[in-house]
């Protein structure tokens, strides 16, 4: 609570709503006390955990992922501890620079569309009447499509590449943060410290940036990591199917579709362990997701 | 030349029941330094009159008539950006809720700094820190609370800290709905008190809105009455007290418990508030009026001048 004086940006006050939220709720003592503290600590551990393999990529993995290093099919064996696939590429150097894509592309889709979908949000809830209702019945329209087969579709559109997928990962997810952000607004606007500053002379943008986009922005942490996780899986998804990325990215999705044919041949260790490396992000980013959720908004507990 | 001069305010409300007529054809005049009390019960349009001067109506509402003629200028025909220069500025206002009316993530020194860097640009944040920091000690709080958040404060605290906003820069007219509602009788009194000295040092007018008469004594110059979006009577804080003109006015200071007479029945007044929709006709307060008579019923009530600065509008004085 003792920062320097004169720090005035967005982000301070972002730091004062959480601050905030925590004091008000005692933080600390529901992070002892709670479920939601356990989720918290295992969601990031593993999330630590996953970003480490990905940043680390070039020192962890031993082999090229894209090279032939040895016989295919080989069970895990203690010179490739997670076997080979088909190609004679060592799958374990392929599950750690794949879990490099994975966060990539759900990251980066997570960052388009709350460029997207927050701004709007925010002026279509703020400034209402009939721009709001246009905004709402395209974002609803999109949101009305089932996430993977619009992902599909745009996807197919847009052709591979790390940066398609995650642009047709963003189209999904915007309008979950546009609706979010603009029911928030809708709300915070109505608030008397809002009227307090129109009546003391502050502009609109004053009013949208210090007054309103600071005090929904801590609902937006909650959705995105739990969009990241739905992302994770959606892109797995496209990979799956062939529309997502190249294949000589290495990328879970991809060595999941490819390797579930030679399950046959009890390979299972093909896709084993992508398989689980999306599961366990997924799971990472839930746990992380329900725990900010637990804490930042009381008022959800009920639902 | 009066600071302020209201004249046929009409602040309409296009609701689905109806045209809710909130402020009704009122006429005000406000002198520099004076201070006036609006009083009135809930929902008779007092908040919607002090919305009105700083032209914060909140849809569905509309101001369809009238003048507002502030220090010469009519603020009925200013535009949006002009208005927000006055806003805060020449005319500020405090509202009744301390506890909502701060922004919850921004610092006590933030809202200070924001407020006058919007109005006077130039100034650096370190004068505007040092400005802050003197009001805020002669409003009683340590300049070391400034680096609070107002989950910090204590109500009372907070509601300094809105007048704080409200003084800092030096406004004309301040305009104060239900100051103290929202607070405990003890901080109640340090704030009225606080009020009461500001306005001797700063030389502002106070429109000073409450339902709480009371209040109203201590800290005002002038009283006017509202009831059902009208003004029925305008006098000077004393002559008030003594003899309360319009039958509401006397209901009013009768329903006020008093130490003397505790042995006694309080007073109310018989009846409901009217529905400002389908409000009654003639005088909107005669259905409830001890002296009505059949002419009430039918006309508007004319205006009376009682000596010089006494007003009311009723037909027992006219």
């Amino acid at each position: 609570m003792n920062a320097k004086p004169d720090d005035r940006k967005p982000l301070n006050y972002f730091k004062g709503a959480i601050l905030q939220s925590f004091s008000k709720l005692g933080f600390l003592s529901s992070l002892k006390g709670g479920v939601e503290g356990y989720m918290m600590i295992t969601g990031i551990s593993i999330l630590i955990f996953f970003l480490a393999i990905a940043v680390l990529a070039p020192y962890i993995s031993p082999y090229d992922p894209n090279a032939m290093v040895g016989d295919p099919f080989l069970p895990p064996n203690p010179k490739h501890i997670m076997g080979t696939n088909q190609l004679g590429q060592d799958v374990f150097s392929r599950f750690v620079w794949g879990s490099r894509t994975s966060l990539l592309v759900a990251g980066l889709s997570t960052v388009i569309a709350f460029i997207i979908g927050v701004p709007l949000g925010l002026i279509s809830g703020f400034i209402g009447g009939k721009l709001d209702r246009t905004l709402s019945m395209i974002m609803d329209a999109i949101y009305a499509f089932p996430g993977l087969i619009l992902a599909i579709a745009v996807a197919t559109m847009l052709g591979p590449g790390v940066l398609n997928v995650a642009i047709s990962l963003a189209v999904v997810y915007a309008p979950t943060y546009f609706r979010v952000i603009r029911n928030q607004t809708l709300s915070v606007r109505e608030q008397l410290y809002v009227e307090a500053a129109k009546a003391l002379g502050a502009g609109r943008m004053t009013i949208m940036g210090y007054y309103i986009f600071p005090n929904v922005i801590p609902s937006v942490v909650v959705i995105s990591s739990l969009c990241i996780a739905d992302a994770i899986l959606t892109a797995a998804g496209l990979s799956f199917i062939g529309v997502g990325i190249s294949p000589e990215i290495p990328d879970w999705g991809y060595d999941v579709s490819n390797g579930q044919r030679f399950l046959t041949y009890r390979a299972w260790w093909i896709i084993t362990f992508p398989g689980l490396g999306i599961l366990l992000t997924v799971i990472g980013f839930s746990l992380l997701g329900e725990s900010l959720d637990e804490i930042l908004n009381p008022k959800l507990r009920e639902r | 030349m009066s600071l302020l001069e209201v004249s046929r305010l009409k602040t309409y409300f296009y609701t689905r029941r109806g045209i809710v007529r909130a402020v009704d054809d009122v006429s005000l005049n406000l002198e520099r330094g004076e201070a006036l009390g609006l009083v009135g019960e809930s929902g008779c349009g007092k908040s919607t009159f002090g919305l009105s001067i700083l032209r914060l109506v909140p849809p569905p509402g509309r101001i369809i008539g009238g003048k507002i003629i502030f220090d010469g200028e009519n603020l009925l025909d200013k535009s949006e950006k002009e208005m927000r220069k006055i806003r805060g500025k020449r005319i500020s206002m405090i509202f009744q809720d301390p506890m909502t009316s701060l922004n919850p993530v921004m610092k006590i020194k933030d809202h200070l700094i924001e407020l006058i860097k919007t109005h006077e640009p130039d100034t650096s944040v370190n004068e505007a820190l040092e400005r802050a920091s003197k009001l805020l000690r002669e409003l009683g709080i340590p300049p070391e609370r400034m680096n609070d958040y107002p989950h910090q404060l204590s109500g009372g605290m907070r509601q300094r800290v809105m007048i704080a906003l409200a003084l800092i820069l030096n406004p004309d007219l301040v305009i104060a709905d239900e100051p103290t509602t929202a607070l405990d009788t003890i901080v109640q009194a340090q704030i009225l008190e606080l009020l009461k000295s500001l306005r001797d040092e700063y030389k502002m007018s106070l429109i000073l809105i409450t339902h709480d008469l009371s209040i109203v004594a201590e800290l005002t110059d002038k009283i006017a009455i509202m009831y059902a979006g009208k003004i029925v009577e305008i006098a000077d804080t004393l002559s008030f007290y003594e003899e309360p003109l319009h039958p509401y006015s006397e209901g009013l200071l009768r329903s006020i418990p008093s130490i003397e007479l505790s042995h006694q029945q309080l007073k109310s007044i018989p009846g409901w508030p009217p529905d400002l929709i389908n409000p009654p006709s003639g005088c909107r307060f005669h259905p409830r009026c001890p002296y009505a008579k059949p002419i009430c019923a039918k006309e508007e009530p004319p205006l009376v001048k009682m000596g010089e600065k006494r007003i009311v509008y009723c037909f027992r004085w006219g």
